[in-house]
């Protein structure tokens, strides 16, 4: 289980690239890397070269693009700006399919569910997770999330107990959505019936960013800026280990598809691999200048694919990518 | 009659083969009649007769795998010749190795000849030559289960599912090979592989035992994960498989032992889970759930040891039960803590293990086991020494109590072995013993075994050494409680890292159930632990705000004759505590005075306030304020009251700081300028944002200080957003005509908006961060006259700004004021989209907001303006009186609000002057600025002068307006505007100008107008160097066209092409076409 870096793109972006995603493959291309920035474009990368999919970068945001999320399928994806909009888009043409919007909801973190049927996006200060037809583009559902009896430590927005929903995470059987907030709380909801099953308590401070377990659906990791990574048991509401190790916060986390190791990118600059058997950080890269923003694993599939592979954006404006092996 | 039929049929095929005597397929069809007749009449000649057939039909096609089959079952049923036949089978499956039926009677007649290897490779041959040979990945994965050969039985197995998905030994069989392959990730899919087998065949004795194992195995992977409450739900449903089997088939022992493991492990890892009521436990709760949780963990052992005896009776010759019965009874001995009762020479335990040591004794596990399970000394040691001669890996010494020898043997273990989580436990045990320096290093082996193997002990330990060097371990603790909340230690440490994280609630919840279980567990509960306890909650009361629960706390305390100088809850116990502290400093060394110093002070300022503080500090000894902490103190009520005694002491403080300190005390430094004293708004944020510059300067590390969560930069960033807003608030009416007006606005608009966005996406939540990158994006929109897609933009933001719940039930002046901002943003917005309803709407909601200082006059204006884009004559007069009577401090409310009265005509004939008066008013309070406001208010007179055809007066006030412009330009624009002002000042009284940049050329005009032609060549191109290039207008370059040819602006340039210039830059002016039609024609 290591990390050896592949590529770097300088100045991928023309300012801070804030999200990343990949595209899975479709049986006339390869995956590839969608990146989205404060310079207010989202680009698609070709892997391993890195080269430019698009001739030119999409535009269409008027603020800084603060997620950008793929649809199983490979032909759709996409992108937030922090102007509370979400635009999708097909992947090969880069022609818009329609921008959602559910005012006065926020948009940050979002991603669509393993089935491609629903889109759920985190509603920042609406305290709620909307939830998306993917077909139609229509407004399904808001799931909420209750306020908390008590202010909690974390609790910086001044409100009493308001919640702030910043990043979710579909479980990899499509029945349940977990969605972090800014007090360090994490609400798991059963999406058939859309109900909240419960919260789930460790962190102190905003969760960032979460991604379920490929291999199996209740286990949960998430990511905090009190620097610490957590494995939660999402269905027995407890908290199963608590990884410490970056310097400063833990702003992105994903798992790998093979399930025995998860990536995460902090604002120390640094990217970390942890080994799940160990539960401890085996390897630390330190190529980015800048706050890591996201990091991400490819999906397995593509016409004899196997290697994996890692992508993590930066601050500093650059793309690294990185064979897992 | 069917009979007859098949007779028929014969013939007919006989027919046909006299027919065509060289034909294979004849040949085989009389065969498989023959054969299937001889089946059915087991006649053997007729079964020889169809055998003569098949030979002649392999004989002339020797490709006919069908042919070669029933040879081969001729062989191997009737002539009973296992050579031919699997040579014939082989030949069968070799021509065609999707034949199931020949595949399947070959391998059994290998596996009766106990060729396995043989019949492996065949298998695999087969297998390799078609994915559809179902039989033979079917046969192979058996046997590579057979071989344990786990990984590529997983394989094999599969493959055959997909060809026999209702046989259920396959699911079985592709379940234990998962749950052999002892990872988590398969073992979950062993245990779904055993569901399945169970669907299909749901009596199977072997699936149920078969699942509960492969839960079994789950739930000890979620229990070295650390998902106790996980395991044991997996446990629970694993004994309900396993017991409903046992009702089926009672005789096995098997059965029972694995019952019997499953609730030893249940009793093992079930979590004690806290019932919260109300957030607040009491006494007889805690103890009740506890007592709770201990009976359930003592009923699963006894069950355990119940099904123990059972599998023992049914199989007394295996000696491992005999052990599994010694283990189960002293676990059950340990949570019923008989431990004190008198000790036998040989106790039941002991007994047990010795049985099993009599039926094997060369196994290791069981010296081991009596090891730990005797109670007498000497036996114990030998039987550990005999488990390690037995087996090298295992480090025991810890246990036979030998210092010396255990730390050589954890060394050595952990060499053999590092997954093995005792040896780093014992470790990190040993090396605090040997010295506090390594800390460190036991912290981190007692991390280490808490990743590898979860124990409460360990945890505990974990967490003791982990506030020894102050590290966060919430979530080894929180399952240190879950484990064992008998322990008070867990719930304090609890308690303790829950108020790291200033998580009160929690922390006073967890200290009063280590409270709890002090009392009821530990029975003569320890004095000083309790008075720790005590101490660590009552801090927590008196930090979540209960002074008087905190109070009470101490009273209990102090009934007990404890000191309790640590509380500052009362205000009047503080007090006394404070003068008691300070008593007591001059003896203290210099730290601990220090410390004691800033306590008292933090004491004096909550309860008496700041002057008091201050003279606190006054007092105290000049060499107690060299401490960092202090001196963050002394600066921080410094930046409170400017005028206070204590600046002269915070000059020397600052010597002794380090790096980071400075750079916070520089922070604050930045802050205290902006707070300093009344001046001009922007002059105090001007002065902070250059002190951190100056401070950046010096430390250009600290860039550093962006990534990691701290305030100073962050304020820094409020500081940059809120001075860029307001500075472009405060710049003129049409920024693409007139120059930045404020010169502290060093970053440009768009980076402002990148850094807000940038502050905006680190912390979401910040509404100021929204608020600021809202106005911010708003001025944008305003310097691009509100292009759509900004409109849009910001029309969004406004609406989850305005949704935030900060806004809907924040009370603070400063939310209340920063809504209202938002509301006028969103209406202007509004009305520059055209949505004059909606423009309507917001101003009015703003206007109803409780806004101090003279915000409401704004939200009239905006309503006039509203209004008056709808031509709503009667509305507009309404708002404006409103504005009359609100009244504002600001220039430009009254200018703007005299630019819309004089448009519409809103000056009712009655009063007189009402804004100017007014005007005047706010022109005196402001020394800064008070003749660029009075300019731009005489323009803007002129404009309504020009309005009403008052062309005399117009004049008059243009010339004012002019003057001024001339003063202002003389103090700013450095020596080139110098001798142009002044003379222009002269002759103020003969032109009518208009602001700042178009001086030169108006004055050009009037010079030339006065007929002094080198005069005016020289003030226009003045005008052409006066102008940026990138802002000039095209009135400048139709000017330029008049010089003659040759100047020094750009001696190139032909007139034609200027005019030609002018009008690329505007087309609609019909002024410069007229001039380039007469050039052309001259």
């Amino acid at each position: 289980m290591k990390l050896s870096g592949l590529k770097s793109v300088e100045n991928a972006h023309d300012d801070s690239i804030w999200a990343c995603a990949w595209v899975p493959a479709t049986e006339n291309r390869p995956a590839l890397l969608l990146t989205g920035s404060l310079d207010e474009t989202v680009r698609l990368w070709r892997p391993d070269a890195l080269e430019t999919f698009w001739p030119s970068p999409s535009t269409g945001h008027c603020l800084g693009v603060v997620s950008v999320a793929a649809h199983p399928s490979g032909a759709v994806a996409a992108s937030a700006s922090l102007d509370s909009f979400v635009r999708v888009f097909h992947v090969d043409t880069n022609a818009t399919i329609g921008t959602l919007e559910a005012p006065p909801s926020g948009v940050w973190g979002m991603q669509f569910d393993p089935k491609g049927n629903l889109l759920a996006v985190a509603g920042g200060s609406s305290a709620s997770v909307k939830l998306w037809n993917t077909s139609t583009f229509e407004l399904v559902a808001t799931l909420a999330i209750p306020h908390s009896e008590q202010p909690r430590p974390g609790d910086k927005s001044g409100g009493g107990g308001g919640k702030f929903a910043l990043s979710v995470a579909w479980s990899a059987d499509g029945r349940r959505l977990a969605c972090g907030s800014m007090d360090g709380t994490i609400a798991v909801f059963d999406v058939a019936r859309a109900k909240l099953l419960h919260q789930l308590e460790g962190h102190f401070m905003p969760v960032r960013s979460l991604v379920y377990s490929p291999l199996d659906s209740r286990v949960l990791f998430s990511a905090s800026d009190d620097s610490c990574v957590h494995m939660y048991d999402a269905e027995g509401k407890s908290l199963v280990s608590a990884m410490s190790g970056h310097a400063s916060w833990v702003l992105s986390v994903d798992a790998s598809p093979d399930g025995a190791a998860i990536a995460t990118g902090s604002s120390d600059r640094t990217v970390k691999l942890w080994d799940l058997g160990m539960r401890a950080a085996v390897q630390t890269m330190s190529n980015h200048g800048d706050l890591v923003w996201g990091v991400a694993f490819r999906p397995p599939g593509g016409a004899g694919v196997r290697a994996g592979r890692l992508a993590s954006v930066s601050d500093d404006k650059s793309i690294s990518l990185y064979d897992y092996s | 009659m069917a009979e007859e039929e098949g007779e028929d049929e014969l013939r007919r095929l006989q027919e046909s083969v006299d027919a065509e005597p060289q034909n294979a397929s004849h040949h085989f069809e009389i065969g498989r009649l023959l054969w299937k007749k001889g089946e059915e009449e087991n006649s053997r000649e007729m079964k020889e007769k169809a055998v003569e057939s098949f030979v002649i039909s392999a004989r002339l096609n020797p490709n006919n795998s069908a042919a070669f089959r029933y040879l081969g079952h001729y062989y191997s049923q009737v002539t009973v010749d296992e050579q031919r036949a699997s040579k014939c089978y082989l030949r069968a499956v070799n021509l065609n190795p999707e034949d199931f039926e020949s595949g399947e009677c070959l391998c059994d007649l290998l596996d009766g000849a106990g060729k396995e290897s043989l019949e492996i490779s065949v298998c695999r041959e087969a297998s390799e030559r078609s994915p559809k040979a179902f039989w033979a990945f079917r046969r192979l994965g058996y046997l590579l289960v057979h071989q344990k050969k786990w990984s590529e039985a997983v394989q094999s197995l599969q493959q055959a599912i997909r060809g026999y998905p209702t046989c259920a030994d396959l699911w079985e069989g592709l379940g234990v090979a998962y749950q052999r392959l002892g990872m988590f990730t398969a073992a979950i899919k062993g245990v779904e592989q055993f569901r399945r087998a169970l669907e299909i065949s749901p009596a199977n004795i072997s699936g149920h035992f078969g699942l509960s194992s492969a839960l079994l195995g789950l739930s000890k992977e979620c229990i070295n994960l650390g998902a106790f409450s996980w395991a044991a739900s997996l446990l629970e449903e694993a004994s309900d498989v396993t017991e409903a089997s046992t009702h089926l088939a009672g005789n096995y022992s098997s059965l029972w032992k694995l019952l019997g493991d499953i609730k030893i492990a249940f009793a093992k890892c079930l979590p004690w889970i806290e019932d919260r009521k109300n957030g607040e436990n009491d006494q007889e709760l805690f103890e009740t759930s506890v007592q709770r949780w201990t009976r359930a963990r003592v009923l699963s052992v006894q069950s355990a040891t119940h099904a123990y005896q059972r599998a023992l009776h049914l199989s007394p010759w295996q000696a491992n039960i005999y052990s599994d019965i010694a283990n189960s009874i002293d676990l059950m001995d340990a949570f019923d803590e008989k431990i004190g009762a008198p000790i036998d020479i040989w106790q039941l335990p002991e007994k047990m293990s010795l049985g099993s040591l009599m039926l094997e004794g060369g196994n290791s596990e069981f010296w081991v086991s009596l090891g730990c399970l005797s109670p007498d000394n000497p036996l114990k040691q030998h039987a550990l020494i005999r488990g390690l001669q037995l087996d090298v890996s295992r480090s025991l010494y810890r246990k036979s109590g030998n210092e010396q020898l255990s730390k050589k043997s954890f060394d050595q273990a952990r060499s053999i072995d590092p997954t093995l989580a005792l040896p780093w436990a014992g470790m990190s045990v040993d090396s605090p013993a040997s010295g506090e320096s390594l800390a460190s290093e036991a912290y981190e082996s007692c991390l280490r075994a808490v990743q590898l193997l979860p124990l409460p002990e360990f945890q505990i330990g974990l967490g003791k050494l982990a506030y020894l060097s102050g590290r966060l371990v919430l979530g080894a603790i929180n399952q240190a409680v879950q484990r064992a909340p008998y322990l008070p230690e867990s719930h304090n440490l609890k308690g303790l890292s829950c108020e790291a994280r200033s998580d009160n609630q929690s922390a006073i919840v967890s200290y009063s159930n280590a409270l709890y279980a002090l009392h009821a567990f530990c029975k003569p509960a320890a004095e000083s632990q309790i008075a720790d306890i005590s101490i660590n909650l009552a801090r927590s009361l008196c930090k979540a705000g209960r002074a008087y629960d905190a109070e009470q706390v101490c009273d209990n305390l102090k009934t007990k004759g404890n000191n309790t100088c640590e509380f500052y809850g009362k205000r009047d116990l503080s007090l006394t505590e404070a003068a008691h502290l300070a008593k007591n400093i001059p003896g203290m060394d210099p730290s601990s005075g220090a410390a004691a110093l800033g306590l008292i002070c933090k004491l004096v300022y909550c309860s008496l306030g700041q002057d008091h503080a201050v003279r606190t500090i006054l007092k105290s000894p000049r060499e107690l304020l060299q401490s960092s902490k202090t001196s963050f103190l002394v600066a921080a009520l410094c930046a409170l009251d400017a005028s206070s005694p204590l600046q002269s002491l915070l000059a020397k403080g600052l010597s002794k700081l380090s790096t980071a300190e400075i750079i916070d005390m520089h922070c604050l430094t930045a802050l205290s300028k902006m707070l300093v004293d009344e001046s001009h708004i922007n002059s105090r944020i001007l002065s902070a944002q250059h002190h951190l510059k100056k401070a950046l300067h010096m430390y250009p590390d600290s860039g550093l200080i962006r990534c990691i969560p701290s305030r100073g930069l962050r304020s820094a960033n409020e500081v940059i957003g809120s001075a860029n807003v307001a500075c472009c608030g405060s710049s003129t009416g049409k920024p693409k005509l007139s120059f930045s007006t404020c010169g502290g606005l060093s970053v440009p608009l768009s980076k402002t908006i990148h850094l807000l966005q940038k502050w905006l996406h680190e912390e979401p939540w910040n509404h100021t961060a929204q608020y600021l990158l809202i106005l911010g994006i708003m001025q944008k929109a305003r310097v691009e006259k509100y292009p759509p897609h900004l409109c849009l933009a910001v029309r969004r933001l406004l609406s989850s700004a305005l949704a935030r719940e900060i806004y809907s039930t924040g009370e603070k002046q400063h939310q209340l004021y920063q809504k209202f901002q938002l509301l006028l943003c969103s209406s202007e917005i509004c009305l520059q989209t055209g949505d004059h309803r909606g423009c309507i709407g917001r101003a009015t909601e703003a206007s109803r907001l409780p806004v101090s200082c003279d915000g409401l006059f704004f939200a009239h204006l905006q309503l006039c303006r509203a209004y008056a884009a709808l031509d709503d004559l009667q509305n507009i007069r309404g708002e404006y009186l409103k504005c009359l009577q609100q009244e504002t401090r600001h220039e430009i409310g009254w200018i703007l609000l005299k630019h819309l009265e004089s448009r519409h005509r809103l000056r009712s004939s009655d009063e007189d002057g009402g804004i100017d008066v007014n005007f005047a008013a706010c022109l005196k309070g402001n020394e800064q600025s008070r003749q660029m406001w009075a300019a731009a208010f005489d323009l803007v007179c002129a404009q309504s002068f020009v309005w009403d055809e008052d062309f005399l007066l117009a004049e008059q006030t243009l010339a004012r307006a002019c003057a001024v412009c001339m003063e202002l330009a003389r103090r700013q624009a450095g020596p080139r505007f110098l001798s142009l002002a002044i003379r222009s000042l002269t002759r103020a009284q003969e032109t009518s100008a208009a602001p700042l940049p178009v001086v030169s050329a108006l004055l050009a005009q009037a010079v030339g107008s006065s007929a002094a032609k080198e005069k005016w060549a020289k003030n226009l191109q003045s005008e052409w160097f006066s102008w940026p290039a990138e802002r000039r207008p095209p009135e400048v370059y139709f000017q330029m066209h008049l010089l003659p040819e040759v100047h020094d602006a750009e001696p190139s340039r032909s007139r034609g092409s200027w005019v030609l210039r002018s009008i690329h830059m505007n087309p609609y002016s019909q002024r410069y076409w007229k001039a380039l039609r007469k050039l052309m024609e001259g």
